[in-house]
């Protein structure tokens, strides 16, 4: 993350919605889907985050928008991921990963010395 | 949808605010989530309470997306805004490559009418428009004066003791300054002859008046004026082309008419004065013309002495109005405090913007400049409509396209920038057209010679940027004007289901419709150009017919100026009658005449007051003012003017002898009506003795070729001398064959004398604006306008009636299948075609007829023929309208049944 004081929460959403969109373009309802389907519902992100983060992301260009026709033939915003987007999603990824791993090593490491 | 209007839809785009998307986004979520929970066994109420229940607040959440939108809305909107005109562009420029007879012949109709815009727009701004380079030209005004003689003409006339009472009226000017063109010659000293040159002969305070700073050296102040001081300020342009840019210009000495001058000053580029026909090589004060012409100060300082007019800044809160109205007030003041100022004596004022090219026009100028206006702007609307009508067709079968478009996603107002942003490249690429066919047309204009009275004057005319700026202007305004309705109906029709429907698309009756109006609208456009151009050229041919008073072929004139030799009246006299002789021997030389004034080129040398002697038949203090002219014994002979009654000059009419005068017809009558004015004696002003009438002159024109008849007086040249004179030779050949043989003899028979102005006097009657030139050029240029407005409406017509028969192919194959012949099918479409036409042609002879009532000032002899133009231009453009509805007619007549039915 190119900034580290954001909170960890709303960096793992907005990583989320990247990887979300990274399957194929789709609206916020979509997003907020694919997200409570892909962490068999661990994580729920609420519309009071997910929107903001969306906007957020187009603000800085790593997603995209445009009205388009949803599968109920309703007018819909969707997202679709940016070059830029991908790019930072691939960075994102590498970064958590490597954070998870790294909390994982502590959080296994044995607490009797 | 959304249903709200159009402009407020445009108006969101425009301020990139999106907030209504923003609640649409949410409710979609919302609506989706309660689908969702249907499916889990909700109610529909049930389901959407609880989607909104699990939203959350979604005030804050509204406010905080809002809030994201407008930050990022203002820090976008140039960026995104750019890159999507970047690529409306580059898809504009695809799209019109891929269809280059469609780009053709929009870019050339709108580029036609923008050529023709632009030329008024030059034409406009010399004369009207552009202010001059100097410091509060918009509160210059000019005050010249007028007589009962001048009628509605303004000329500058005021004497140096007129002007000092106008310029003392500090109530209403601020600063005012007296200035008169001043024909003269300049020699360097050293040099073999001089130059001809005019100057600008002006009071003391003429470059304060005008804020005009010096480039080098100084300006010439009210202490030069008052001292007479000989000092002379250059132009930048005669400082650069007669001095080669001198750097030590200031200080030298030059001969002006053969007085040395001091070269004091050099104006800054571009500041030619406020003349603005003539080519002015330098500034005098006004108290040296005196000197400069040979006359006695008392003479010059007389009350009727005018030939000035006033240049006067005037105070900030005083309008033009309240100028004329004070200045009404003086000139009845000094009419009845000099009589001897000229009978109807007033004092006229006009902006300086409405007194070009010269205080005469003050009128008329502006008068042309709207009638040439309004002309432009009609065949520029017939180039839009006829833009329109080729976008709108093509708009139309691109419908499939455009729906494509938006339904992956184009806002309606992102389609209608993307088919403007198209029309605009066109206008664009029309304005590179159109300026390059204006250069060319204004290239034309420049490249006619102008004369007057001698002096060669320059049209003033050019393409710089302001016009270009105005040319800019006109051509987005037409793009928009051609654009907007197409990019509106395209984008508006129900897009989704064009996509369905396939092939056949826009044959709606509201395209048609608005297509016919169109035509309609054009059709009328151009009925007014052309019987205005009809107007023009017939007032052109009246002209030509005019009879002038002399016989004008065979004549050769030419210019000579005794005082640029610094010759007295003895040697000066003594050159004429070498010259005279010499000029006579020339093979092809008839004869040979001196005079002072030829008629159009220098219509007159004097001006007299002159006393009837009959009472109560002249004017209410019994003066008639006549024009006049000094020649030589065989004038009359040379020119071609019948003597009526009495005789010629003779060589026995010297100076020596007693002071005789030839009336024309008119001076004649006025001073002796219903009476022989042979034998009679008059006094005219400016001559101590009184003269006998010994001959009465056929009426002819003077100044202008479609003057008012002047009354005339012929004085011999024996008794009267006057050091610029004109020789007129009468040839057997063709006169301009003769002029290196003329220029030989006078080189041979006097080395100091130049001629200037060699012409025969038929090809100065072309160039003179006071000859044809005027009305050839209007005429000329309205037959341009009359013909872009005809082709281009005739364009317009044909591609409707070609559009409606492709459209309606099927239907005409139907008809043709069901038993309708040919003739049957021709008919028809010719029809649709006549009636447009019909309707148009009667609007536009309304306008038409308006228009002419505002003409009839500008013409001459063509109110006549009114009805014959109306009628003509009605029966030649409805015929033209026939044959372009024909031929798209003849093509549907060909349609074959069954392929056409097969092709739904």
């Amino acid at each position: 993350m190119a900034d580290h004081s954001v909170p960890v929460l709303k960096g793992t959403v907005d990583l989320l919605i990247l990887r979300a969109l990274a399957v194929q373009p789709t609206h916020g309802y979509g997003v907020m889907r694919w997200i409570e389907e892909a962490t068999g519902s661990v994580i729920q992100v609420d519309e009071g985050s997910l929107y903001p983060a969306l906007y957020r992301l187009e603000d800085r260009g790593w997603v995209s928008s445009d009205w388009g026709v949803s599968e109920n033939n309703r007018r819909a915003r969707f997202y679709r991921l940016t070059p830029a987007g991908r790019n930072q999603l691939k960075v994102e990824s590498r970064e958590f990963l490597r954070f998870a791993e790294a909390m994982y090593q502590a959080l296994q490491a044995p607490t009797t010395g | 949808m959304r249903d709200d209007p159009l402009w407020q839809r445009y108006w969101r785009y425009l301020s990139a605010r999106f907030r209504p998307e923003v609640d649409d986004e949410l409710d979609f979520h919302v609506e989706m989530r309660a689908k969702e929970l249907e499916r889990q066994g909700f109610t529909p109420d049930q389901a959407r309470r609880e989607a909104v229940r699990r939203f959350g607040d979604r005030r804050r959440i509204r406010a905080t997306l809002h809030r994201i939108e407008e930050k990022r809305g203002r820090r976008m909107t140039l960026a995104f805004r750019l890159q999507e005109l970047w690529q409306d562009v580059r898809y504009g420029v695809r799209g019109l490559l891929k269809r280059p007879g469609f780009t053709v012949m929009t870019v050339s109709s709108l580029g036609l009418g923008i050529a023709a815009a632009t030329v008024v727009l030059s034409l406009i701004d010399a004369f009207l428009l552009r202010p001059l380079p100097v410091r509060h030209a918009d509160r210059l005004v000019v005050v010249g004066s007028s007589n009962r003689a001048l009628g509605q003409m303004a000329a500058q006339l005021l004497s140096p003791p007129t002007v000092r009472d106008l310029a003392d009226r500090t109530d209403l000017f601020e600063d005012a300054a007296g200035v008169t063109i001043l024909a003269g010659a300049i020699r360097v000293p050293g040099a073999e002859s001089g130059e001809r040159a005019i100057f600008l002969a002006a009071t003391g305070t003429y470059f304060s008046v005008l804020g005009v700073p010096a480039a080098r050296g100084r300006m010439f102040t009210l202490a030069d004026d008052r001292d007479r001081a000989r000092v002379l300020v250059l132009t930048d342009k005669a400082w650069r082309t007669r001095f080669g840019a001198d750097p030590g210009i200031v200080g030298r000495t030059v001969l002006v008419n053969t007085l040395p001058f001091e070269v004091i000053g050099v104006t800054p580029p571009g500041f030619h004065g406020t003349e603005h026909l003539f080519q002015v090589s330098g500034f005098v004060p006004a108290g040296v013309v005196p000197s400069l012409e040979n006359t006695p100060v008392e003479v010059a300082e007389r009350i009727d002495a005018g030939r000035y007019s006033l240049i006067a800044r005037r105070v900030a809160h005083r309008s033009i109005g309240d100028i004329r109205a004070a200045l009404t007030l003086m000139s009845a003041r000094l009419e009845s405090e000099y009589p001897e100022i000229g009978d109807g004596f007033r004092l006229v004022a006009y902006p300086e913007s409405r007194a070009r090219p010269a205080l005469a026009a003050a009128n008329g100028t502006v008068m042309a400049g709207v009638v040439f206006a309004v002309l432009a702007l009609l065949v520029l609307l017939t180039a839009a409509v006829n833009a329109t009508n080729l976008i709108l067709s093509r708009a139309t079968t691109r419908q499939q396209e455009l729906a494509v478009r938006q339904a992956l996603g184009a806002s309606r107002g992102r389609l209608v920038m993307q088919l403007l942003t198209e029309t605009l490249i066109l206008a664009l690429l029309a304005l590179a057209a159109g300026w390059g066919l204006a250069a060319v047309a204004i290239g034309g204009l420049r490249s006619i010679p102008l004369s007057f009275g001698g002096m060669t004057m320059s049209w003033g005319l050019g393409l710089d940027h302001r016009v270009f700026l105005m040319a800019v202007a006109v051509t987005l305004c037409t793009g928009v004007v051609a654009g907007i309705g197409p990019a509106l109906s395209a984008s508006a029709f129900a897009l989704q289901a064009r996509i369905r429907e396939g092939g056949r698309a826009g044959t709606s009756g509201r395209g048609r419709r608005i297509r016919s109006g169109l035509v309609v609208v054009q059709v009328a456009a151009s009925v007014v150009v052309l019987v205005s151009a009809g107007l023009f050229v017939v007032s052109a041919k009246q002209v030509e017919k005019v009879d002038l008073g002399i016989r004008s072929d065979h004549l050769l004139s030419l210019g000579l100026d005794a005082s640029l030799a610094r010759y007295d009246r003895a040697s000066a006299t003594e050159a004429m009658v070498r010259i005279e002789r010499a000029v006579a021997a020339v093979p092809g030389v008839q004869s040979v005449a001196w005079s002072t004034a030829v008629p159009i080129k220098k219509g007159a040398s004097d001006m007299f007051e002159v006393q009837s002697e009959v009472a109560g038949q002249t004017s209410r203090d019994g003066t008639v003012t006549l024009f006049g002219g000094t020649v030589g014994p065989s004038y009359f002979e040379t020119m071609g003017i019948p003597i009526l009654e009495g005789r010629a000059f003779t060589e026995a009419d010297d100076s020596t002898r007693k002071g005789v005068v030839i009336l024309n017809q008119l001076a004649a009558e006025r001073l002796f009506p219903g009476q022989p004015a042979l034998g009679r004696t008059v006094r005219l002003s400016g001559s101590d003795r009184p003269l006998e009438v010994v001959g009465v002159a056929r009426n002819g024109l003077y100044m202008i070729i479609a003057e008012a008849p002047r009354a005339y007086a012929y004085v011999p040249m024996a008794q009267r001398y006057q050091p610029a004179v004109y020789l007129t030779v009468r040839t057997t050949t063709e006169p301009n064959d003769l002029i290196p043989a003329v220029r030989k003899a006078i080189q041979a028979a006097d080395r100091q004398l130049v001629p200037f102005d060699v012409q025969s006097v038929d090809e100065m009657l072309e160039t003179s604006p006071n000859g044809m030139l005027v009305f050839r050029v209007v005429a000329t240029f309205a037959s341009v306008i009359g013909m872009v407005a005809v082709v281009l409406t005739l364009v317009g017509l044909y591609g409707v009636i070609s559009y409606s028969v492709s459209q309606r192919t099927q239907e005409i194959g139907l008809r043709m299948a069901l038993g309708a012949s040919d003739r049957t099918v021709v008919r028809s479409i010719v029809a649709d075609g006549a009636r447009l036409a019909g309707i148009g042609i009667g609007l536009g002879l309304v306008g038409a007829i308006l228009l002419t009532r505002a003409l009839a000032n500008l013409l001459v002899g063509a109110r006549s023929l009114d009805g014959v133009i109306l009628a003509l231009v009605a029966v030649g453009l409805g015929a033209a309208a026939l044959v372009s509805a024909y031929l798209p007619a003849r093509r549907a007549a060909r349609i074959d049944p069954v392929a056409a039915i097969r092709s739904t």
